[in-house]
């Protein structure tokens, strides 16, 4: 049980790896959030005061956020500029699309890149920082830091899979009727199809979608499970795409996931994507 | 190098805070029923579809025999949603009524039409009406 303890404490707390994962978090995350936002905050549509001051720290600091420039400064800020988006204008104002789902993961999920040193990787402070190395003469900068940040980016995905399938282990949901609601009301209309195929089929739907999330919300960090539990995910979050009003959620999701990878293969990964030599994250020691 | 002492705390004390409220928003909100805006919770789609209602309009014969009408060939519009909202996707039980007796002018003088519909509710479908009533028939 210690040793457990204690390896739980490493993975958690002392782990260090590839910054890329992170830095690919960064860099897939601040599309996401412009696709949600960046048309809310534009100065000819006269917001009021805050919601400019808001909107303006949105634009620069996820600006900066994106290239990695000052990425530490970037992050935070942008962290903090989400957290006012969501609280102030969506709690405070009562703007209520700003509190729903997904874009509370993409808020928290902003703020929690602020906790990894995701500019080490795929950014401009990279690219300085290897200038500088050259200019001396010395070795490139390593990509490598404290995991911990997307240890907490993993541990959100996990407790989102778990709180939203708790909260479907009622009758309502695994009978299936839920899902004959939503069906209904996006596609069919007050048109409940003829035959028991319908009511099966949502059935079928509803426990294999709670299954599914809890295989998820656990398997995610069980390396063996990652090949088929990643796939599935993958897929699971595209059809809700495109079945349901979902916006910016399942790429969210997707994105994620790298948080869960072995963040040395994922900078093998990069190393192969780009065909160049092979890098090592860290330096001999 | 490893992290200094100071380091490790502090991350500790981080891990501690995020991981609590990350956990705390669904244990409060969905294990004790609490509410919060400060709070995370992930109840997706917990309220959603819940504005439609499976409806089924009957015409009751002399002889108490029930036949469903087909509102789309009794208005003449064709079974899609492009159709009016208010007789593709009907929301709740006033609306299912208000169809009704739509229907009640389009269908000959003297019919007797009833409706059966259950809507949806965040419990599983609720049945609101039965075939009890005689939409045709002024209150």
């Amino acid at each position: 049980m210690k040793r457990l303890a204690a390896r739980l404490f490493h993975f958690l707390v002392l782990d260090e790896g590839s910054t890329r994962p992170a830095a690919l978090v960064r860099l897939g995350l601040v599309p996401l959030l412009w696709s949600k936002w960046a048309g809310d905050f534009l100065q000819y549509l006269d917001p009021a005061p805050h919601v400019r001051v808001i909107g303006l720290s949105f634009y620069a600091s996820t600006t900066l956020l994106f290239f990695g420039v000052w990425t530490r400064v970037a992050a935070a800020w942008a962290g903090l500029t989400m957290l006012a988006v969501y609280y102030w204008i969506g709690h405070v104002d009562g703007k209520e699309p700003y509190v729903h789902h997904h874009t509370g993961l993409l808020v928290i999920a902003t703020a929690l890149i602020a906790l990894t040193p995701s500019g080490r990787s795929l950014s401009f402070d990279r690219w300085w920082a290897l200038r500088r190395a050259h200019g001396r003469g010395g070795a490139a900068p390593e990509e490598w830091g404290p995991l911990w940040g997307q240890r907490l980016l993993a541990l959100q995905v996990s407790v989102l899979y778990l709180a939203t399938a708790y909260d479907k282990l009622t009758p309502a949901f695994l009978s299936g009727a839920r899902l004959q609601h939503h069906f209904m009301y996006l596609y069919l209309g007050s048109n409940y199809p003829d035959g028991s195929w319908y009511a099966a089929l949502c059935q079928v739907l509803a426990v294999a979608t709670v299954a599914l999330e809890l295989a998820l919300g656990v398997g995610l960090w069980i390396p063996r499970a990652r090949p088929v539990l990643i796939p599935l995910g993958m897929l699971f979050h595209g059809i809700l795409f495109v079945t349901l009003p979902v916006s910016t959620f399942s790429l969210t999701m997707w994105l994620l996931y790298l948080a869960f990878l072995d963040p040395a293969a994922v900078h093998r990964f990069v190393d192969q994507m780009v065909g160049g030599p092979r890098t090592q994250p860290q330096a001999d020691r | 190098m490893p992290p200094s002492r100071t380091v490790v705390a502090l991350r500790v004390l981080v891990i501690a805070a995020v991981g609590g409220f990350m956990i705390g928003g669904p244990v409060y909100e969905q294990g004790f029923g609490g509410r919060s805006k400060l709070l995370f919770h992930w109840m997706m789609f917990s309220g959603f579809g819940t504005e439609v209602c499976d409806v089924h309009y009957l015409e009751h014969a002399a002889d108490g025999t029930l036949t469903e009408v087909d509102r789309y060939a009794v208005l003449g519009v064709p079974r899609s949603p492009s159709t009016a909202r208010s007789v593709w996707k009907v929301k709740d039980l006033a609306a299912a009524e208000a169809l009704g007796r739509k229907l009640c002018r389009a269908l000959p003088e003297g019919t007797d039409l009833r409706l059966k519909a259950r809507c949806a509710t965040t419990k599983g479908w609720r049945s609101v009406a039965r075939a009890a009533d005689n939409l045709c028939v002024k209150p």
